[in-house]
């Protein structure tokens, strides 16, 4: 066995003697019989791509005002808020239930896709630009406030899933493309589920690789000509081969591998929340994280765009806008966003990370380069980013969760079905002040959590006085939690485009 | 035909996986490639594929035909304004308005630049970003033609609010104000 895969099963092996896993869902009476279902994932994508469809005919067709429309309530207030939630309380439920393949799988029926993605963009980069060009562009185009370019990016994302997976193989889209993927991907780390392998000596075991490679029928009936083999279920479209898979990275929670596995040796099993980001191992479909520079620059994006994202909501990012408009005479929003942009993006991760990680360095004597130091503890950041995507997100579900209630009932009335006589407008949620101790709370777990990640990679990196590498990450943790703090402490202001008021 | 694939060779061989090292391939990687990925069989008759081509034609047409009704019954929802020659002025107090209470004063006029009175004027102040609660108010005419009501606006950001009022000659104004860029301090 190659020491790769050896030292991966080692790792399993190890972590199952240590964490033997307290819940498995699959041996729940109920709800284990419902996700070993083969259509189950099915079963849950048609009602959300009915949702899905009633949001995009409500975005397009329903009330220009983005308080009374489906597309804009149910997207960026409930879709978002709930996607958050459920990964800190799960796991990646989203891409398990995920509506956009739904339409790829159908043309997988009729459209055979023949190529494999291209091996230069089988990396983060091209999701990571992805992300950004969303983040930016809820910004510039104030997508929170219009119903129908919310519709449009809707049916955009149905059309790119079935595009790229119309022409290639495997689950492409998930694994390169999809953005929102990929903030699931990095969330779920901290998730409490995972799916994996319940004894790995089953999987040493094992002859047939099924979760891997899909399970082959003998012959497909009434072919006629001649018996040929057929993979009845499908093995892992993401490369993850299960006895060397690690966590929740590139896991859409599909459940083919519990499906495929002959040995009913598959799992969705409780775990450490976290415990992946010190994991220092190469991982299939992965390999070694610490030096991925790709899926580094995809944690400071998901962290550092959470401050962002935040920032852009409150009263401080309007009044250094209008300065900077001032000093510039710049009247356009888009070169001052994008100046933002470059600031939060590039130049304050640059300007906090760089410092900490010639600080480790000096400070252990690590021969490591300052940009692997930086890869190598990025990680312990998907803690707070986490946090305070959390803390964000929450705030608009929790406040406004109940507002979708007299939108529907509005958007019912429109076609004709009076459910009520008069929707009741006053149904919001949370009051503001019951929320913000819990965005606090979010973003102090963050802090703590990232903190650990810190010290135990410092401690594999430094055993006889890890402090010394831990020390500036922490400090450079606490800095941004309480910038984070102080953020969600200040006024909202809400607006489409910050040079307009 | 049966493949047997030695799983540690499997991620080298789909060009897929990266980690894996020491492959040598005992399969073809196309074969690798097509027994770990495909659910089908390219060689499946036509038969069989045209079976499924039916299917998936049919519920192609069923969703297109699903999709078409829906499209048909639906059209953009607009105000319904009764009252389109009536002209409507807001004015607030403080100006520029700030978040708390504003006093807002609406001013309707006919084509002929006269006071229109006696109307029974609402508002109702809603923010530009879904998920947040309304403010409604019930204006007084304070001077002919000449509407006052105080309006909580409880956040920073972009308002917009909402007109609709009864007019004495019973016809029914409903219209849109923009409130840009309310300030929280």
């Amino acid at each position: 066995m190659p020491a790769t895969a050896a030292s991966a099963t080692a790792y399993a092996a190890r972590r199952f003697e240590h964490e033997a896993p307290a819940v498995d869902l699959l041996r729940w009476p109920i709800i284990g019989h419902l996700l070993r279902w083969r259509w189950i994932r099915t079963a849950f994508q048609i009602p959300l791509f009915l949702l899905a469809f009633v949001i995009v005919l409500h975005g397009l067709y329903g009330p220009d005002l983005a308080p009374k429309n489906l597309a804009t309530v149910v997207t960026w207030v409930h879709y978002r808020g709930l996607l958050v939630l459920v990964l800190l309380a799960a796991g990646n439920l989203f891409c398990f239930a995920c509506p956009f393949l739904l339409p790829r799988e159908l043309a997988r029926w009729i459209f055979r896709p023949v190529w494999n993605w291209p091996r230069r963009l089988r990396n983060k980069w091209p999701a990571l630009v992805l992300f950004v060009a969303i983040l930016f562009g809820y910004e510039q185009f104030a997508l929170w406030e219009n119903p129908q370019w919310t519709a449009w990016l809707i049916i955009g994302y149905f059309s790119a899933a079935l595009i790229v997976d119309a022409l290639f193989k495997h689950a492409s889209f998930c694994k390169w493309v999809c953005p929102i993927g990929q903030f699931n991907f990095i969330a779920s780390t901290l998730s409490p589920l995972e799916v994996r392998v319940r004894e790995p000596n089953v999987c040493s075991a094992c002859g047939t690789k099924d979760c891997i490679r899909g399970r082959v029928e003998p012959s497909v009936k009434g072919s006629g000509r001649q018996e040929l083999p057929l993979v009845s279920h499908r093995g892992c479209e993401l490369a993850l081969f299960q006895p060397m898979k690690v966590g929740n990275l590139d896991c859409t929670f599909c459940l083919d591998c519990v499906h495929a596995c002959p040995h009913d040796n598959v799992g969705v099993v409780s775990r450490l929340p976290g415990a992946e980001l010190w994991a220092e191992t190469s991982r299939s479909g992965l390999g070694r994280l610490d030096v991925r520079r790709d899926f580094a620059a995809l944690v400071l994006v998901f962290t550092f765009g959470a401050l962002l994202n935040a920032f852009a909501m409150t009263s401080p990012m309007y009044i250094l806008a209008e300065w900077f408009s001032a000093l510039t005479g710049i009247k356009q929003s888009w070169p001052i966003l994008s100046a933002l942009f470059v600031a939060g993006l590039i130049l304050e991760p640059v300007l906090l990370l760089v410092p900490a990680a010639a600080l480790t360095r000096r400070a252990t004597g690590n021969r490591q380069s300052v940009l692997a130091l930086i890869t190598r503890y990025a990680l312990s950041l998907v803690p707070l980013g986490f946090g305070i995507w959390l803390a964000h997100y929450s705030f608009h579900f929790l406040t406004g969760a109940l507002t979708v209630i007299p939108v529907t009932e509005s958007a019912l009335a429109e076609q004709g079905w009076e459910l009520v006589k008069q929707p009741d407008w006053n149904m919001a949620g949370m009051r503001v002040s019951a929320v913000y101790p819990l965005e606090i709370g979010f973003v102090l777990l963050g802090i703590i959590a990232s903190c650990v990640v810190a010290v135990r990679l410092a401690r594999k990196d430094c055993p006889h006085g890890p402090w010394r590498a831990y020390l500036p990450w922490i400090v450079l943790h606490a800095l941004l939690g309480v910038s984070a703090i102080w953020l969600l402490s200040q006024p909202m202001e809400m607006r489409g485009t910050f040079l307009r008021g | 035909m049966r493949l047997v694939v030695d799983h540690s060779r499997i991620e080298h061989c789909s060009g897929l996986l990266s980690g894996a090292t020491g492959c040598t391939q005992s399969v073809t990687s196309t074969q690798v490639e097509y027994h770990l990925w495909h659910p089908w069989h390219p060689q499946q008759t036509a038969q069989f594929q045209g079976r499924r081509l039916l299917v998936v034609a049919r519920i192609l047409l069923s969703a297109g035909l699903l999709a078409s009704i829906a499209l048909a019954g639906c059209h953009r929802t607009e105000l319904r304004d009764g009252a389109a020659d009536v002209k409507v002025q807001l004015s607030f107090s403080p100006d520029p308005p700030r978040v708390g209470e504003v006093e807002t004063t609406i001013r309707l006029t006919d084509p002929d630049g006269k006071p229109v009175r006696g109307a029974i004027v609402k508002l109702e102040g809603n923010m530009n970003h879904a998920g947040m609660k309304p403010s409604f108010a019930e204006a007084k005419e304070s001077e002919p033609g000449s509407y006052q009501a105080n309006l909580g606006l409880t956040m920073g950001g972009d308002w917009f609010i909402l007109v609709d009022a009864k007019l004495a000659d019973g016809r029914n104004l409903k219209r849109k104000v923009d409130l840009p860029g309310v300030r929280s301090r």
